[in-house]
């Protein structure tokens, strides 16, 4: 074996590229299929043989009898163990991989550690930093060389036998034509050493100090001498003690092998992604003979992290990237897996990721370390990713959780009513849900990871791709989709237009409960999917200028800011008045994250003497704002337009009445509601589990109440001694049957009137009347009906008239919270920190509403009211009667 | 011999990114300041490359260091080395002597 490896050596030499190590090994597995193969043998014959010498060991070590060898050759013999050793690894250094790289410090710093000589040996071995030329010429003559003496004194033969040298051939031929030696491909995140040191490596790693290890090894070579001695007793003790050394040896090799990950982090079979988190840097594949007609082609494609890779030579003509994605400085492999060094379709192609971006694979493919890693680790604790507020509102509607505030995500849901109603009918919109299948982004789109919102086809794509789908081939000029920063609302209307309805609120468009055959030839109308009708209302004053979902949302609320939140609004981190403001809080550039330099630079270019504003809540920087003679604007993401961000009105500035109002409890102009549902489990109906994404039978059905866009309620946020009026709608007014479900549970029928913090993106640039929250009993929560005040004598009283019927359930009626003037406490909202007006401030509220029924809400007086309530009460004429 | 970061020379610097890795170096920018640290790992000298969850990671046996260098999990025990550095004039570079 030694013989074929020396040969083999020398052949080698001739392709092999000592100043661009790991290039020139790439170029061998790729477009040199003789040389490759010549590698391999040399590879694979030194392995055999140290495995030879191994076993040879164990042999000597488990014989009763003295060796035959003089105790001067076994001296000598002693110290050339080591040699072997280092031909070995320097043999390995010369990859010049990743793996070869770290363990050069390694192993330089161990020798290094050495008394007296450490550091002049180290330097001898190794030679300079960064420079394999005295590794080369020791593995190729120094080490190789006295390794040949030690073998042939102890073996007193030069030349091995025939039939044993033509075995051992066929065996190595054999062996390196079917399996490539191993190669790092440079993004995996493992490292680790030869195998036969990854003993040490895992004693290292419980040795905080690693000078043990050279205690230990002189022990070892200590202990081979004496078992080379004549006297039984010193011999047989030291063989016993080294047959378990090898014993342990063994053991912690097979678990650095097998059972070791990323960081050296345990891995087993039974985890996820086992096989690619232990084996995944190396990529095996047969010897390919044809491979050579690629020669030329492959040293025309680009280096990629130090080598060349195989994909370019078949997608050569591959177009549509960004610059910062293009594949002539990023490659194919770091996206798309498979097996860079192969020119075979089917190898190259083996383990390929056709969808990289999707949240089971983005750690290996956007988060590998020099992309996007930081980004990858967020997003996975965001919101979208985790559904923490879904879930937990939910479990607690089903009445199976106390509050609805928890963390959780999707992996965690079981098998209770809940968990089945949010696989029935939820979570399908979480940013894990797998893509399985390539093309645009649609309004059916759910999930994808980072691409639910980085991918972007154009027209040429698009044909490319209709293409690719109808002949199973990828035409010549193969377009691929853009990945990139160009988020639009299309990427994020299939998820946000259910439930808040947040996209199509924005854009105008309130659903209906009516049929598709309904609105046929009618203008007004839209289908959304096919068969959801919506009518236009109203669209956001922002829309209406232009403005997108990420000109107002950043980065670091859309992929978390590596912080796990429960409710949206608890991520949430812009708000109006961080643009719309007298006082804005500004960053300069240099101050910037480098996440929102390098996405403004990409952006808007050069943005040395800009001033962002950043947002009040997070200290997050709008990289998309300037400010400019005190006043702020703001430049469309996409659009490039620029908009100037009105300052609030006075009316909002104003620091005493409405101070505790929020932006949108005034501004929203209408927001979506529903009411009167009810939820019931039918066996028998074809459903769906969107964990899984697959059909099933059974599912639970939601059988709607009616729709409609109107001004929101009012709710109170509480947040320690603060206290917010904001929006509310009628989230969860709903009947949900459990003994459908199961009949062992314990409630049959569960009933709930929760309204729900919202956020109805309508904005309208005039805020509501005052009529329109004082007199009006929805703003009040008392639900849609008619709001009277009548004056008898010189009394005053408020009466109303609901407009629904009142729920069997609770007797209130079908869209109130509360009653009139009444109040509900315990189960009454969606989130723990939100209630009902209360009653001492509802009578407040319609004090003022009873003014409105006579003055106008322009007039003098309730223009003064605004300022000092008290005293203008103070003064009123006999004439006003107020109700309480 | 010390290979824990000896080399000199002139690095790019970025006062936006909070952790950059120059190759031999990290440098770590938080609250106005920057400090330089070798990359590679106190234990045994492998570079360091990894900043994840507010942790530099060493991909040989795992050990862990704060943003400030400290150690939080060995095999290391001792922190990761503060390297004395110098800007340029226009604070584009920073440069190790």
């Amino acid at each position: 074996m030694f013989f074929i490896a020396l040969l083999s050596g020398v052949v080698l030499m001739i392709p092999y590229d000592v100043n661009h190590p790991y290039r020139s090994v790439s170029q061998m597995l790729l477009a040199n299929p003789y040389a490759s193969w010549i590698r391999n043998i040399h590879y694979y014959s030194s392995q055999f043989f140290l495995v030879l010498l191994l076993l040879h060991l164990y042999e000597h070590f488990r014989k009763k009898q003295a060796v035959r060898l003089k105790q001067g050759i076994w001296l000598r013999l002693t110290p050339g163990l080591p040699v072997l050793f280092l031909v070995m690894f320097t043999g390995f250094l010369l990859r010049g991989d990743a793996d070869t790289i770290q363990a050069r410090h390694l192993v330089e710093q161990l020798t290094g550690e050495i008394p007296l000589v450490g550091n002049l040996l180290a330097f001898s071995i190794f030679g300079q930093q960064g420079s394999l030329q005295l590794i080369y010429i020791n593995h190729a003559a120094v080490f190789s060389i006295i390794s040949l003496i030690f073998i042939f004194e102890h073996s007193r033969k030069l030349w091995p036998e025939l039939k044993t040298f033509v075995f051992a051939v066929i065996i190595v031929f054999a062996a390196g034509y079917y399996f490539s030696a191993p190669l790092h491909d440079n993004v995996h995140p493992v490292v680790k050493g030869p195998w036969y040191f990854l003993g040490l490596q895992n004693l290292l790693y419980r040795l905080s100090h690693p000078q043990w290890l050279l205690v230990i090894i002189t022990g070892v070579l200590v202990l081979v001498y004496v078992a080379g001695l004549k006297t039984y007793r010193l011999y047989f003790s030291a063989r016993k003690i080294l047959l378990i050394l090898m014993a342990l040896y063994g053991l912690l090799t097979i678990d650095g092998l097998f059972f070791r990950g990323e960081n050296w982090h345990s891995v087993y079979p039974w985890q996820k992604n086992y096989h690619y988190q232990v084996f995944g840097a190396y990529h095996f594949s047969k010897t390919d003979i044809s491979s050579a007609k690629y020669a030329a082609d492959i040293l025309k494609t680009p280096p990629i992290n130090g080598r060349q890779e195989s994909c370019m030579v078949c997608h050569k003509k591959v177009k549509g990237f960004t610059a910062s994605h293009n594949p002539e400085t990023t490659g194919c492999f770091s996206c798309h897996g498979g097996n860079p060094f192969s020119t075979d379709k089917t190898s190259a192609h083996k383990n390929l990721i056709l969808i990289p971006g999707n949240l089971s694979n983005a750690k290996r493919t956007c988060g590998t370390a020099g992309c996007h890693p930081e980004i990858v680790e967020r997003t996975n604790k965001g919101l979208m990713a985790t559904l923490s507020g879904m879930i937990n509102v939910d479990r607690f509607v089903f009445n199976e959780q106390d509050t609805p505030d928890g963390m959780t995500t999707p992996a965690g849901l079981h098998h209770s009513p809940a968990d089945e109603h949010l696989k029935n009918l939820c979570v399908r919109c979480h940013l894990g849900n797998e893509k399985h299948v390539t093309g645009a982004v649609t309004e059916e789109s759910r999930g994808g990871g980072c691409v639910a919102c980085h991918l972007n086809y154009d027209e040429q794509s698009l044909k490319a791709h209709a293409e690719y789908q109808q002949t199973g081939l990828l035409p010549d000029n193969e377009f691929h989709p853009s990945v990139d920063l160009k988020v639009t609302n299309d990427h994020c209307f299939g998820c946000h237009s259910r439930s808040g309805r947040i996209s199509t609120n924005y854009e105008g468009w309130h659903e209906t409960t009516l049929k598709p055959a309904d609105v046929t030839g009618k203008k007004g109308f839209r289908l959304v999917e096919g068969t959801r009708v919506f009518r236009y209302v109203a669209d956001d004053v922002h829309h209406a200028a232009g403005l997108e979902c990420i000109d107002c949302h950043t980065s670091y609320e859309l992929m978390g800011d590596g912080k796990h939140y429960q409710h949206q609004e608890d991520q949430q981190d812009v708000a109006c008045t961080d643009c719309h403001t007298v006082t804005p809080d500004t960053i300069n550039p240099l101050r910037l994250d480098g996440e929102s330099a390098v996405i403004a630079g990409l952006r808007f270019g050069n943005i040395t003497n800009r001033k962002f504003i950043r947002t009040k809540k997070h200290k997050t920087p709008l990289i998309n704002t300037f400010v400019k003679n005190d006043s702020v604007f703001l430049i469309g993401k996409n659009s490039g337009k620029i908009h100037f961000a009105k300052p609030p009105a006075t009316t909002c500035r104003r620091d005493n009445a409405h101070k505790t109002v929020s932006c949108s409890a005034c501004h929203s102009g209408w927001a979506p509601t529903c009411i009167g549902c009810h939820n019931q489990y039918d066996p028998e109906e074809p459903g769906y589990n969107m964990l899984l994404n697959r059909e099933q039978r059974g599912s639970w059905v939601e059988y709607t109440g009616e729709y409609n866009s109107l001004p929101p309620t009012l709710g109170v946020r509480t947040a320690g001694n603060e206290r917010e009026i904001i929006p509310v709608i009628p989230g969860m007014v709903l009947t949900i049957d459990l003994h459908s479900y199961d009949k062992h549970l314990p409630d049959s029928l569960v009933f709930h009137r929760l309204f729900a913090p919202a956020a109805p993106h309508t904005t309208v640039t005039r805020g509501r009347s005052c009529k329109s929250c004082h007199n009006n009993p929805l703003a009040l929560g008392y639900g849609k009906g008619t709001l009277t005040y009548k004056v008898t004598g010189n009394k005053g009283k408020w009466h109303f008239e609901p407009f629904y019927t009142s729920n069997e359930n609770d007797g209130l009626p079908e869209d109130a919270w509360i009653p009139f003037l009444g109040s509900r406490t315990g189960k009454v909202s969606t989130r723990t920190n939100v209630v009902p007006l209360t009653v001492s401030r509802q009578k407040k509220m319609l004090t003022v509403g009873a003014c409105l029924t006579c003055h106008d809400e322009k007039s003098e007086v309730i223009e003064q009211t605004l300022t000092d309530f008290s005293a203008v009460i103070k003064r009123k004429k006999a004439a006003c009667v107020l109700p309480f | 011999m010390n290979f824990t970061g000896k080399k000199t020379g002139k690095f790019p610097f970025n006062p936006n990114k909070e952790v950059d890795f120059l190759g031999d170096y990290i440098v770590v920018n938080e609250a106005g300041t920057t400090k330089l640290f070798s990359a590679h790992c106190t234990h045994l000298g492998c570079a360091i490359a990894t900043f994840r969850e507010g942790k530099f990671i060493c991909p040989c046996h795992g050990s862990e260091f704060t943003k400030d260098g400290k150690v939080l999990k060995g095999p290391a025990y001792k922190s990761l080395e503060r390297v004395a550095f110098t800007f340029d004039k226009e604070k584009k570079f920073i440069i190790v002597k």
